[in-house]
């Protein structure tokens, strides 16, 4: 596993898991439509972490209703389907309403991918900075590490959390610019202050 | 006489929390030592047993 931090990616020659050909599955479709960065555990189980999950959290940007219900006909078609509700407008709505709503195969409710839009500035910037990771047979665009360490740190925080940005930091901390940490932490603890 | 295990030893961790980070650091030692295909055939053992996935 390589990281250019200039070309911002990573590329590895991982034989493909059942959880990485589903997200690639996904990612190849959405990506038509609308932009995205894969956030949280996903991101250090696809850079190798010894673990696994029944989720992949996705951030997609906001997209008018027209380009999303065209997402959704080409997931449908895909045998993707929603978990909470069957309706594109429905599913639309939900997001739009800050709420999370999850994708999974048919008949199949695990694993499933949990989409949501940016609530805040805070959370937009993900799409400012997100790195490739280039695998045998796809690209997925995942956060920076930068923004995934200071996250699981410093805003989820379990001890799983706590593992998954471990694993990061041993395997990429050379590359990793701990001053940038350092102020999403600041902006971080801002933001948990403010919503209390 | 005894063969020696040659593998990397793991130091254990006098908590919970500890031994489980020790264990992190072993393994990204793992994958940094190894191909990508070793450490990930490793890795899928795991996942693919909990994950199933038909296209």
């Amino acid at each position: 596993m390589e990281y250019n931090p200039k070309l911002r990616e990573i590329k590895t020659s991982k034989e493909l898991s059942n959880l990485d050909k589903f997200a690639l599955d996904f990612i190849n479709i959405i990506k038509k439509y609308v932009e995205y960065t894969v956030i949280s555990g996903y991101v250090s189980i696809l850079l190798g972490r010894s673990r696994v999950s029944e989720d992949i959290d996705v951030y997609i940007k906001k997209i008018d209703i027209q380009q999303f219900k065209k997402m959704c006909q080409e997931l449908l078609e895909n045998n993707f389907w929603c978990i909470n509700t069957e309706k594109p407008e429905e599913i639309y709505e939900y997001l739009k309403d800050g709420l999370a709503v999850r994708f999974a195969k048919t008949n199949s409710p695990i694993p499933n991918f949990e989409v949501k839009f940016p609530k805040d500035k805070l959370d937009e910037q993900v799409f400012e900075d997100p790195i490739k990771v280039i695998l045998t047979e796809g690209e997925i665009i995942i956060s920076s590490l930068e923004r995934h360490v200071a996250f699981k740190k410093y805003f989820l925080s379990s001890n799983k959390d706590i593992e998954d940005a471990k694993h990061i930091e041993n395997l990429f901390g050379e590359f990793i610019d701990y001053e940038k940490i350092r102020e999403l932490k600041d902006l971080i603890k801002k933001r948990n202050e403010k919503r209390k | 006489m005894k063969k020696e295990n040659k593998q990397k030893k793991m130091k254990p961790g006098k908590t919970n929390k500890e031994d489980r980070l020790n264990f992190v650091k072993y393994w990204t030692d793992y994958i940094k030592e190894h191909s990508d295909k070793e450490w990930s055939s490793q890795q899928n053992n795991l996942i693919n047993s909990l994950i199933k996935y038909k296209k």
